[in-house]
Order: C-alpha cells, then sequence, then structure tokens
C-alpha cells in the first residue's frame, strides 16, 4: 500500500461520509432524485463561469456550478408550487434543460478548449491526487480531500446545530410551522447543502453516481433504523463498506473506482433488503410462514376436536391446497397440538 | 432511395420524429401513472446491457447493442415493480437507486472494455448524446415498425389501459388482466425509451417523456386528446430542435430538441396560468 | 325466493404479514338485503370487502357469493371503491369515469355503444349528476364525487354491489340519496354490502348488520341486533359481545 493508494481510499471513504447527511435528508424528504437533477444542472454553472473568467482551475467555477445546482432546486419547487405540477414531473422538466444549455454552450464555444464532456458524466478519481493543493510550498494533500473534509465538516455543524428543527421539519411541516420554524427555509438551507457537496464530489465521480452515494445507503438504512439518529449511522456504515469494497475491487480488476463503489452499494442495499434479520424480506417471510402455520393449526384445533382430521376434508373446509394442508397437519404434530393414532390424525385432548 | 441522397438529412428527421411521435405517447402515460423519471431510469439502466452486448459480440451494430439495452432496462423495471410491493420505500428513491446502481455497474464494464484493443468510446458517446444525425434507412424501417406496433396495442387496449392507470382496484374487478397490462406498458416504454436514446441520448431522454406531457395537459380536459396533443407537440419540438441543429452546424441534435420541448412545455405552463388568472 | 344466498363464509381467515385482519369468520346473507359491515378501525372491514371482490387471498375459509367464488363472481359484483383511491387531477369527465362501468372486457377495439350512452346517462340522473356529466372529476366535491363513483357501479347493472366507506367525509344531501338509491335497487332485487363506520346511522337504511372486530362480533337481520347497537356504553357492550363469543 503505497501512499497513492492511501490517498486514493481517503478520497474514497470521505466521499461516502459527506453524502451520509445530504442522503439521509433527500430519502427522508422523498426528493431523492433531486439528487440527479443536481448532479446534471451544476454543469452549465461550471460552463457559464468558464465563459466568463476562462480558467479552468478557477474557484468561482465551483461557485458556479453550486448556484446552477440550487437554481435547478428552486425552479422545480416553484413549478411545483405555482404550476401544481407533480414532483416527478417538475424535477424530470428542468434539469435536462440545464444539461442541454451546458452542452450546447460546450459544443458551440469551448470546442478548443478541455472540457470533456465524458469527464462530466463519467469522472474518475483516479485523478484526484494529482491535483494538489499547497500552502507557502507546503504540501497539504490533494484538493479534492481537502474540499471534502471541509464539506463534511459544515455538514455535520449544520446537522448538528439544526437537528430537531429539520427532522421536525421533514417529517410534519405543518406542525412545523407552527413552532414558528420555517421548514422551507431550511428545505432550501438542506438543497443548497447537498448542491455544495454534489460540487465538492462531482470532480472526483462524476454526475449519476453521485445519487449512488447518497442515495443508495440511506435508503438501506431506510429499511432498517428505526430512528433518525440510528439512520444516520446505518447510512454512514453501509456507506463506508461500500467504499472500501468498492475502491479495492476497482484496485484489484483495474476499472472505474467510482462505477464499483456504486455498484457495491448497489449490492449491499440488496443483501441488507433481503437478508436483514428482522427486516429484510427472507427472515420476514420465516416469520410470517411461522405465524401463518400456527394460525392454521389453531383453527383445525379449535374445530377438529374430537374428529378425524384427514386432508381431504381440510382441503374442503379451509380452501387449502393439498401442500398446505399437509404441512399444516405436519405443523401440528411438530406443535404437539395434534397427534397421529393408528395412522390417523387427532386433535390432542 | 433517391430522395434519400438528395436531402441527407431527410431520414434523421423522419427518424427523430417517429421518435418523438412514441415517446409522446407513452410519456403521456408515465405522466398519469406519475412514473415520469421512469424515462431517466430506464435510459441509465441501458448502459450495463449495452457494454454487454458489446462484450459479448464484439459488435457495434445498433440493434444488438439495443437488444442488450433492453434486457436490462427491463430487468431495471421489473426489479423496481418487485421492490416497490415487498420494501417500505418510495417510488422515486427506488428509481434513484436502480438508475444509479445500474449506472455504476454499467461504469466498471465500461471501463473494463476500453482496455480492450477496440474503440468503445464511440459507444460511449452514441449512449450518452445520442446520434440522431447518423441514422440511416434501415434504422428508419425499425422506427416505422415499432411505431405501427406501439399504435395498434394501445388502440386495441386503450380503454383498458386508462381504467387500469385511473383505478387499479377497480378494474381488477371488472376483470380486466390488471397485471398483463402493466407488463405491457412496462415492455412498451422500456422498448420506446431504448429506441429514443438513439436520437437524444441518455441524459435527454426525461425531458422527451415530461416535456410533450405536461405541455398537453395545460391544453387540455380529456385523456384522449392529451394523447394527441403530447405527441404532437413530441413531433414539432424534435422537428424544431432537430432544424435547429442542422441550421446552426455545431449545435448537437439532442440538446437542441430538449431545449425546444421544455421551452415549450415552460411557455405554456405559464401562458395557461396567465389565461386562468384572467378569466 | 331464492335458492342461493348471496354470501356464504366459512372459517374466513386472513392475515397481514404477522398480524390477523380476519379471524375464523362465519357467516350466511341472504340476497336482496343491504348488509352494513360496521366496527372500529383495523376491524377487518375493507379487508373483508377485498376478499369479496377477489382482491385478497384468505390464509383460511371458503367464501361463495350467489355460489361462485370470488375468482368467478367478478361479473356479478360492482364495486364502489373509497374516494382516496384514485388521483381526482386526472384528466377526464363525469361521463367518461360513469362510462369505466360499461367496460365489457372486449379485447378488440372496445367500442362504446349508443346503448351504453343511455345507461350512463340514466346512472347520472339516478344520483342527480346528469347536469356535471361533462365537468372535470377534479372540480367536484367530496359528495359528488361518491355520487359519481355510485353510478359507475350503477351502470354495470349488477346484482351484487358493495361499497366501502360511501359514507366518509360527504355532504347530508348526498348521504340520504346513497341511501335511497340503495333502498330502491334492494326493492329490485340487488343485495348490497356497505361498509359503515356509523353503527348509529346504519339503522336508517341496513336490513341485515355484520359486526366485525377481527372476530365476528354478530351478524343478522338489524331488527334482531338492535339492542346492541345503539348502548348507552358502546366499549362496554362490545366487551361484553366479546367475552359471550
Amino acid at each position: 500500500m503505497n501512499m497513492l493508494m492511501i490517498e486514493l481510499l481517503t478520497i474514497a471513504l470521505l466521499t461516502a461520509l459527506v453524502c451520509v447527511i445530504p442522503g439521509v435528508f433527500l430519502v427522508l424528504r422523498g426528493v431523492s432524485l433531486m439528487s440527479d437533477a443536481i448532479s446534471h444542472a451544476l454543469l452549465l454553472g461550471i460552463v457559464s463561469m468558464f465563459l466568463v473568467v476562462r480558467s479552468l482551475t478557477s474557484p468561482l467555477l465551483l461557485v458556479g456550478a453550486t448556484l446552477a445546482g440550487f437554481a435547478v432546486v428552486v425552479l422545480t419547487e416553484y413549478a411545483m408550487q405555482q404550476f401544481k405540477l407533480h414532483k416527478d414531473a417538475a424535477i424530470g422538466l428542468f434539469f435536462p434543460f440545464f444539461f442541454s444549455c451546458a452542452v450546447i454552450l460546450i459544443s458551440v464555444y469551448t470546442r478548443d478548449v478541455h472540457l470533456d464532456i465524458d469527464m462530466v458524466l463519467l469522472g474518475d478519481m483516479v485523478f484526484a491526487p494529482f491535483s494538489r493543493h499547497s500552502i507557502c510550498g507546503v504540501d497539504c494533500g490533494p484538493h479534492a480531500i481537502l474540499l471534502i473534509t471541509a464539506m463534511l465538516a459544515l455538514s455535520m455543524l449544520v446537522v448538528g446545530l439544526l437537528y430537531r428543527p429539520l427532522v421536525m421539519s421533514i417529517f410534519d411541516p405543518l406542525i412545523a410551522h407552527s413552532v414558528t420554524i420555517s421548514s422551507n427555509h431550511l428545505y432550501y438551507l438542506m438543497m443548497f447543502l447537498t448542491s455544495m457537496i454534489a460540487v465538492a464530489i462531482f470532480s472526483v465521480v462524476g454526475s449519476v453516481v453521485v445519487v449512488a452515494f447518497m442515495i443508495v445507503p440511506a435508503a438501506t438504512a431506510y429499511c432498517t433504523a428505526r430512528s433518525v439518529k440510528q439512520m444516520l449511522v446505518h447510512t454512514s456504515f453501509y456507506s463506508i463498506n461500500a467504499a472500501a469494497f468498492g475502491y479495492f475491487y476497482a484496485t484489484v480488476a483495474d476499472v472505474s473506482i467510482a462505477g464499483s463503489i456504486a455498484a457495491a452499494t448497489g449490492i449491499i442495499f440488496m443483501l441488507v433488503v433481503m437478508g436483514a434479520p428482522q427486516t429484510g424480506m427472507l427472515g420476514k417471510l420465516w416469520h410470517y410462514g411461522e405465524t401463518w402455520l400456527k394460525t392454521c393449526v389453531m383453527l383445525v384445533v379449535k374445530h377438529q376436536k374430537g374428529k378425524t382430521i384427514e386432508v381431504s376434508s381440510l382441503k374442503e373446509l379451509y380452501g387449502w391446497k393439498r401442500w398446505w394442508a399437509c404441512c399444516v397437519v405436519y405443523y401440528g404434530l411438530h406443535m404437539t397440538k395434534l397427534i397421529k393414532l393408528n395412522n390417523k390424525y387427532y386433535v390432542r385432548e | 432511395m433517391i430522395l434519400a441522397s438528395w436531402y441527407p438529412f431527410l431520414v434523421p428527421l423522419c427518424g427523430v420524429m417517429l421518435i418523438g411521435l412514441l415517446t409522446g405517447l407513452l410519456g403521456t402515460f408515465a405522466f398519469l401513472k406519475k412514473q415520469t423519471m421512469l424515462g431517466d431510469v430506464v435510459a441509465h439502466a441501458t448502459l450495463p446491457g449495452i457494454v454487454m452486448a458489446f462484450m459479448i459480440t464484439q459488435s457495434v451494430h445498433s440493434l444488438v447493442l439495443m437488444t442488450g439495452g433492453l434486457v436490462t432496462g427491463l430487468c431495471a423495471v421489473l426489479l423496481i415493480t418487485f421492490l416497490s410491493r415487498y420494501t417500505v420505500l418510495h417510488t422515486d428513491t427506488l428509481f434513484g437507486i436502480v438508475l444509479s446502481v445500474f449506472f455504476g455497474i454499467g461504469l466498471v464494464l465500461l471501463t473494463q472494455v476500453q482496455k480492450m484493443p477496440i474503440a468503445s468510446q464511440a459507444v460511449l458517446n452514441k449512449f450518452l448524446f445520442g446520434s440522431a444525425a447518423t441514422l440511416v434507412y434501415s434504422d428508419l424501417y425499425v422506427l416505422l415498425l415499432l411505431t405501427i406496433v406501439v399504435s395498434v396495442i394501445v388502440a386495441m387496449f386503450w380503454r383498458a389501459f386508462i381504467l387500469v392507470i385511473f383505478d387499479t382496484d377497480y378494474a381488477r374487478t371488472l376483470g380486466i388482466p390488471v397485471t398483463m397490462l402493466q407488463i405491457v406498458l412496462h415492455v412498451l416504454t422500456v422498448t420506446v425509451i431504448v429506441t429514443g436514446l438513439y436520437a437524444v441520448g441518455v441524459v435527454l431522454m426525461s425531458s422527451l417523456l415530461v416535456a410533450p406531457a405536461v405541455t398537453a395537459r395545460q391544453l387540455t380536459r380529456s385523456v384522449t386528446s392529451m394523447i394527441w396533443y403530447a405527441m404532437s407537440c413530441s413531433i414539432v419540438a424534435c422537428a424544431l430542435g432537430m432544424s435547429v441543429s442542422i441550421v446552426f452546424a455545431h449545435v448537437p441534435t439532442g440538446a437542441a430538441i430538449v431545449v425546444v420541448a421544455t421551452v415549450g412545455a415552460f411557455g405554456t405552463l405559464i401562458l395557461c396560468r396567465e389565461l386562468k388568472g384572467a378569466v | 325466493m331464492n335458492q342461493l344466498n348471496a354470501l356464504i363464509v366459512r372459517h374466513l381467515t386472513v392475515m397481514y404479514g404477522a398480524t390477523p385482519a380476519l379471524d375464523d369468520i362465519s357467516l350466511t346473507i341472504p340476497t336482496g338485503v343491504i348488509c352494513a359491515i360496521i366496527g372500529p378501525n383495523g376491524a377487518g372491514k375493507s379487508t373483508f370487502l377485498k376478499v369479496i371482490l377477489g382482491l385478497i387471498k384468505p390464509l383460511a375459509g371458503t367464501l361463495h357469493i350467489l355460489g361462485l367464488s370470488p375468482a368467478d363472481a367478478h361479473t356479478l359484483i360492482a364495486y364502489v371503491p373509497q374516494r382516496m383511491s384514485v388521483d381526482w387531477n386526472f384528466p377526464i369527465s363525469v361521463f367518461d369515469v360513469v362510462m369505466m362501468g360499461r367496460y365489457n372486457g372486449g379485447w378488440f377495439f372496445n367500442r362504446i355503444t349508443a346503448q351504453d350512452k343511455d345507461i350512463v346517462s340514466d346512472a347520472l340522473s339516478m344520483v342527480d349528476m346528469l347536469s356535471y356529466a361533462n365537468s372535470l372529476i377534479g372540480e367536484l366535491s367530496g359528495g359528488q364525487q361518491q355520487r359519481v363513483f355510485l353510478a359507475r357501479a350503477l351502470a354495470q347493472k349488477r346484482t351484487v354491489l358493495i361499497l366501502d366507506e360511501p359514507f366518509n367525509g360527504v355532504d347530508a344531501t348526498t348521504e340520504q340519496l346513497v341511501m335511497k338509491v340503495l333502498k330502491q335497487l334492494s326493492k329490485n332485487g340487488v343485495t348490497t354490502f356497505v361498509v359503515h363506520h356509523d353503527m348509529v346511522a346504519v339503522r336508517g337504511y341496513a336490513d341485515w348488520i355484520i359486526q366485525l372486530q377481527t372476530q365476528l362480533i354478530q351478524a343478522g337481520p338489524a331488527n334482531l341486533l338492535d339492542s346492541h347497537l345503539n348502548p348507552p356504553f358502546p366499549y362496554r357492550a362490545y366487551c361484553h359481545a366479546y367475552a359471550e363469543k
């Protein structure tokens, strides 16, 4: 493990962590696709700023990107309120427009400059360690690490200060309003934060994978957590695991790191959703199956006291299929509510 | 044949307009079901399919790649249906998950492929931004066939589709095979989206499904006329966008179409609100 | 005198996941009556309806409507769902909604005939909504929406009618109108099942009562059950009924 790999791993982990807070907020608020919208819209900000300052390294590009991302959110909310558009239609209407404008500007005005759209959509963190930041000639590490750490600190500060108002405003904006919390302002604040974070990790992971980093671990936690605090913890756990496994796979197989981490979040999601002990699908199925069998056995016990139990009569009386009736009988024997005498089944007295 | 060589843009124009017709039609259904972002999701979900089709067959023939995209697109939709029934997650969260994870897998496969000696950059660009200008005669046949098939199916099951979308439980009590019809609608939508990727590319696909439907909804009070309006607006937007991109040589077709469609939708929204306010 | 009973239920048990929704329900309801299904929230009333309609498969038990299983009986039943189940911003007119009731399942370019249009108009005038025939459903009040749903079911011209909470959030006029329509239908031999949460109001129109609370509290003709329905202490009465079972 050389320095480069350690730096890359740090970037991967930090990126995953910084996406936890916006991800949890977006999933709880039910606007997950806004992350997709923001990450596409910010290209317009980058291009517009670039045309103004004519430099690829100016920090104004990041400012422009954040503003563009925020603008698409504002525009979408405006459309939802003013024109009574549904959430999904509103989101899908504006961000392609922003992206298309950016593509047109790039194609028309910047043909001679290396503003590669491919990198925009597919960006990879492999290149991140090579743009470094130095203060007074001392190497402080890659740009990405500093920027993302700053964003992480900022988001933790915001959530730390505003935790209770935020939680209230997510669940019931009207109640929040009645205790003079403006859920609208909080919403826009969180969206601005999300936009900033999307911009910060944008150069590292590219547009669409931002959505994976933000949404998938939070959605996984949504299925398993029982409180917002728990959800934040679970999301961080899933996020970090996805980042670590994704990174190592990408290093071994020599493929896109961002893509691998996105795929890893998905794999973790499916594993948790299917296999989590109490909340996972398989666990629930097992639990349900047991309860159903028990209920059916009690039904038989209630009505068949003193009579011979036959599968065919059970089929007729309760409308069961043959295999299920057999399962019920066997489970009844297992529960010792039924007994077998002389090759016939009876309710145990 | 002669016509196509005289007017080099006639074929792409017709192709794009046919795609507009199809997306206008199915976009209306998606809008009514409140699943407009499905276009975006399916469009992104086709990447792994396209790359895998390339990896398996080593050919960049459009039909091959589209079939691959179709397969993963359908898997994506099936997965969303499955997850929405058995988990507590909202539809749009599921959309986000499937969209990004499938795309991530596609990225991994793509970077795998890029190490191979065959140039795949062209594939990627085609996928991302569409290649309307390079539509050929044979593509036109495919599009025409698709349009006919889709139109016939929609006309046959028109009332049933509306019923299923409007009131699913009631439709079941009428004896309508709701699940089957939902699957048919999904298959049609995915097929149209995969085909439309060809004209405008991934990122802009959701716009072609949303904008005409939004415009049409403002203009009319009935579902039937909404469909006709959506198809017309879509065709007009595609034709105009294509013309713009022909006239201004460096403007990409897909982007031009999206800008025209969105401006049209937004303009209609504002106009109708003003008119309603005035009345 | 009909040979078949409208509804025969034996040992009906339904579970939502691990929680019981209906527990060993057995009852018989004759044809031509208005049967109200009452009980508190979460008692399983809507679940019971859904089993009748074939939308839910029970864990155990059999249910027959006019001698047929739910899967086969859908041609005999007209359903009026809860108003919340629908998107009222859908771009569709009142007339077209009621026309949905005339959908006969034909697969090939299902046409609307002149007879269909007449039936729809009749159904609309029965519920006093003919003047609204061309209005968008989003422009209607709660009571008017309910009436449109009822008209849709009437247009189907079936022998069994099922209404899920039709009196929820509707005005008094609509309430009276619906009760009048139900009584009219009952005279014509239509069997009606109505889910209603108001134990007192059901006495105004119901011939038979089914009282559910996951288990069956009681089921029978309304006049025989009267004393249990409006007791001075409803909760105590429930406990008594529960204990007696």
